[in-house]
């Protein structure tokens, strides 16, 4: 479940739009505040019904209702479950209380994605009334996306100045034509990385790590608690010692553990703000997981960086 | 026919002629107020009774709650009550219940008479009177059958393990993070959980309906006769919500008048674009006794009893944040379409930070459609500046706030909330007139009681709990707080060309009082007993 939030106006709509358009062969089911605001792509819509909206891909959009909680889990527990939840927050919510739904059992969470408007958020982050939600909600982000930059000169540079001084360490991508913020949205680490050079603006470096048979799926998550601060991200899909795949993730600081229906690739995949990642140290966490056999280590570093500084 | 009503004294809360002595009534409107001898040229010429049941009473227009909850408090009354105030319900009077022991002996003595094999739901609970409380406590009380306690601000429900299993909160907890299962707490969203089954078991075999009576009854005892329901549309389908109310509050034994005014946002949720419409087309449905007011209701920041408003600089002693009901850059976009259509703007606003939001839209609306006489009603108004106070004002607002706030929460407030300065001020209605606004009393049936003359009492005095007095310079003088529940409250239902003031032509309802409340200190006003109240020209009497 990928949570998005920002303030009113700021371009969550669009962005909604764009990762529904993005989404090929993914069914993703959007969970928003009130559809009657929402202004989906005429050309995605096949059909109306009430609350919720049916797309051309497959894909659904429907209103919040009464309750988050029961809105999902109709739709996890539906004839036809979506392979990703996205979510909403209203413009006033803090993005990570609504993300607080997605760290239960049967909801794998994905992150905050928190939308910046160029034009807009320096001033509405000065005032008195509204600036302090503003900048909590940056600071609740996993990623942040600068919206509106194609409206303005030189403000899109401004507000990636203000995101990495209120959330140092958050990567902050701008939404360019190029939908190349998505597969980051979506926590899609494998995808993500490389990330187009000119949309990321914290440098990160990455790290896949290489199970080669079972491991002990509790110590792994223990390791990645332990690094949870240091890491933006991590996936992995393992087999567990009974011989079950299973699929790890680190999103939002939270470690979650699911079945998993394919087979394990064995591979978990790290990301983090360069230089606060030691990748011996967490190999060789990882490398104790190992269970019961060890089999040699493999590990794969890549690493990229963004076009500028943060201020 | 006309029917004289002499009686003691008459005030009549119109300022031109503020006492009489007699009433002539004439089927539903008043012909005349003044004294037998000054109504003689209307009874030398027409077909007159007197009628003496008043003669040692003393009248005022009848009373008016403009802000009440009809289906939240059946709801409620479907529960065993353990309050930290005492409550006169249609089933008995509920003592008040202060202090961790005596709570738990009140619980544990409730269950242990409750019919065997059923669960048992109390309301009331209160952390400040009456302690915490969590599963291990319930449980202790019994393990086998389902305990839920829902506490006083409404928002949060506690469970023994039973309780638990038969709201199915393990299955919650899965989806919801607002259900912690080791503690027994359901809250927010876990409450809207909880409340899936729970209402099914309170609702069963047509109680609601009986619920609902019982709330008539709680209407009659108050001496009110015209309320109105501030949130319609908020338990059930408007639809299904119309249907009870014709079924259980219409007809010539219901002693009051009900005005609807549609709560804006359930109804956008459930119609989306075509919500206007909707809203416009309940109009046609008015019947005698319910009627829908030309008017929306609309939100902006938290509840003030769970301390959730929003508050400017310096915020809450604790540091903890508030919460928006709606995005407050949004508050004037929602308020557009009933302000270009000249409906009635009624917005629930508690924090200062709240205000400054709602003022900053009526401003925009002022500036694109400048209107005269909008009475746009700022309902709560909890914490306020004197600069909102004056702001309000010259745009045309008028406040409706809740006395019980001080009462039950303003020691609370300056001890752990706001401190004493902001929590004193708190419903700061004494400026308010000063500045020129109406101001009107409500009760938010459940959130306190339905007694105006209480309510009136508390705005009068400003006694907290403790006894203590908050914030004198805000009190209402007597004639303003029972204006409060007459005219003004008429003035801000935009009845006020019919109701709460008598005078010849209006609707002669009014409200019996065995004793002068202008002749007493306000704060014993709560002590005067109410004989009888009148709709339209019909004499409702209370008994016992």
């Amino acid at each position: 479940m990928v949570v998005l939030g920002g303030w009113l106006g700021a371009g969550k709509t669009t962005l909604i739009n764009r990762l529904l358009r993005a989404a090929h062969d993914e069914r993703i089911a959007v969970v928003v505040n009130d559809i009657g605001e929402v202004n989906l792509d005429a050309e995605l819509v096949k059909a109306r019904d009430g609350d919720t909206v049916e797309l051309t891909n497959g894909c659904v959009c429907c209103s919040m209702g009464e309750s988050l909680a029961l809105t999902l889990r109709d739709l996890v527990l539906s004839e036809r479950p979506p392979d990703r939840l996205v979510v909403e927050a209203s413009g006033v919510a803090e993005p990570d209380r609504v993300a607080a739904y997605g760290d239960r059992r049967r909801i794998r969470p994905d992150g905050v994605v928190v939308a910046v408007d160029a034009v807009d958020v320096i001033r509405r982050a000065a005032d008195p009334t509204y600036g302090p939600l503003v900048c909590r909600q940056a600071t609740a982000a996993d990623l942040l996306v600068v919206t509106k930059a194609d409206l303005t000169t030189n403000q899109a540079e401004s507000a990636r100045r203000w995101c990495t001084a209120v959330a140092p360490g958050t990567p902050v991508v701008v939404a360019s034509d190029d939908d190349g913020w998505v597969p980051l949205a979506f926590g899609e680490l494998d995808a993500a990385l490389p990330v187009p050079a000119d949309a990321l603006d914290v440098p990160v470096v990455g790290a896949t790590w290489t199970a080669d048979g079972t491991v002990d799926v509790e110590a792994v998550v223990d390791v990645l608690e332990a690094w949870s601060d240091r890491l933006l991200r991590a996936k992995g899909v393992l087999t567990d010692r009974h011989g079950w795949s299973v699929a790890v993730h680190l999103a939002g600081g939270r470690v979650t553990v699911d079945p998993f229906a394919g087979s394990a690739s064995g591979r978990l995949v790290a990301v983090a703000p360069s230089g606060s990642l030691d990748i011996g140290q967490l190999v060789a966490a990882l490398d104790s997981t190992r269970s019961p056999s060890r089999s040699d280590r493999d590990l794969d570093q890549s690493t990229t960086g963004g076009v500028s500084q943060p201020c | 026919m006309i029917t004289v009503y002499p009686a003691r004294r008459i005030h009549t809360m119109d300022p031109s002629l503020p006492e009489a002595s007699a009433v002539a009534v004439q089927g539903d409107r008043i012909v005349e107020v003044g004294s037998l001898e000054s109504l003689r040229p209307w009874l030398d010429v027409h077909d007159h009774v007197v009628d003496d049941r008043f003669a040692d009473a003393v009248l005022l227009p009848g009373l008016i709650d403009p802000h009440v909850h009809p289906p939240l408090m059946a709801i409620l009354l479907a529960t065993d009550w353990i309050t930290p105030e005492s409550w006169n319900l249609p089933g008995g009077v509920v003592e008040a219940t202060v202090g961790h022991e005596a709570y738990r002996d009140r619980l544990a003595g409730l269950e242990a008479v409750h019919p065997s094999g059923q669960p048992f739901v109390t309301y009331g609970w209160h952390q400040q009177y009456h302690g915490s409380i969590s599963r291990s406590d319930l449980d202790a009380i019994s393990t086998t059958r389902p305990l839920v306690v829902w506490a006083r601000c409404f928002h949060e429900l506690w469970c023994n393990g039973a309780a638990l299993e038969w709201l199915d909160a393990a299955e919650g907890a899965a989806w919801d993070p607002h259900i912690d299962l080791e503690a027994g707490r359901l809250w927010e969203s876990g409450l809207v959980w909880g409340l899936n089954t729970l209402r099914k078991d309170l609702f069963a075999d047509g109680r609601y309906e009986v619920l609902m009576e019982d709330v008539a009854t709680l209407v009659h005892r108050g001496g009110v006769t015209t309320i109105a329901d501030a949130g319609f549309g908020g338990m059930a389908l408007p639809d299904r919500e119309l249907e009870v109310l014709a079924q259980v509050h219409e007809g010539d034994h219901i002693p009051f008048r009900q005005y609807l005014i549609p709560q804006v946002p359930i109804f956008k949720r459930e119609y989306g674009s075509d919500m206007f419409n909707r809203i416009e087309a309940l109009a046609e449905r008015s019947s005698e006794r319910i009627r829908f007011l030309d008017a929306g209701k609309f939100f902006a920041d938290g509840a003030f009893m769970g301390q959730i408003m929003q508050l400017r600089e310096p915020g809450f002693i604790d540091g903890h944040q508030g919460t928006w009901m709606v995005d407050p850059d949004r508050i004037a976009h929602h308020m557009r379409p009933f302000w270009n259509a000249g409906k009635q703007v009624n917005v629930h606003v508690t924090g200062d930070l709240g205000v400054d939001a709602v003022l900053d839209a009526i401003a925009e609306l002022q500036e694109e459609k400048p209107r005269f006489d909008h009475r746009t009603v700022l309902h709560h108004f909890g914490i306020s500046t004197q600069a909102q106070s004056r702001r309000a004002a010259a745009l045309g607002c008028a406040v409706q706030v809740n006395g019980y706030y001080l009462r039950y929460f303003g020691d609370q407030f300056v001890a752990e909330g706001v401190g004493a300065e902001r929590a004193s001020l708190m419903t700061r209605v004494g400026s308010a007139r000063r500045n020129g606004m109406s101001v009107a009393l409500h009760s938010d049936l459940p959130m306190g009681p339905l007694q105006p003359i209480l309510g009136a009492s508390i705005l009068a005095t400003r006694v907290s709990g403790s006894g203590a007095v908050l914030g004198p310079e805000e009190c209402l003088s007597p004639y303003d707080a029972l204006a409060a529940v007459t005219i003004e409250a008429a003035w801000q239902l935009r009845l006020d060309h019919e109701v709460g003031s008598l005078a010849s032509g209006k609707l002669a309802d009014l409200t019996a009082l065995e004793e002068d409340p202008f002749e007493r200190d306000p704060s014993t006003w709560p002590d005067i007993d109410i004989r009888a109240t009148m709709l339209a020209g019909r004499v409702y009497p209370l008994t016992g």
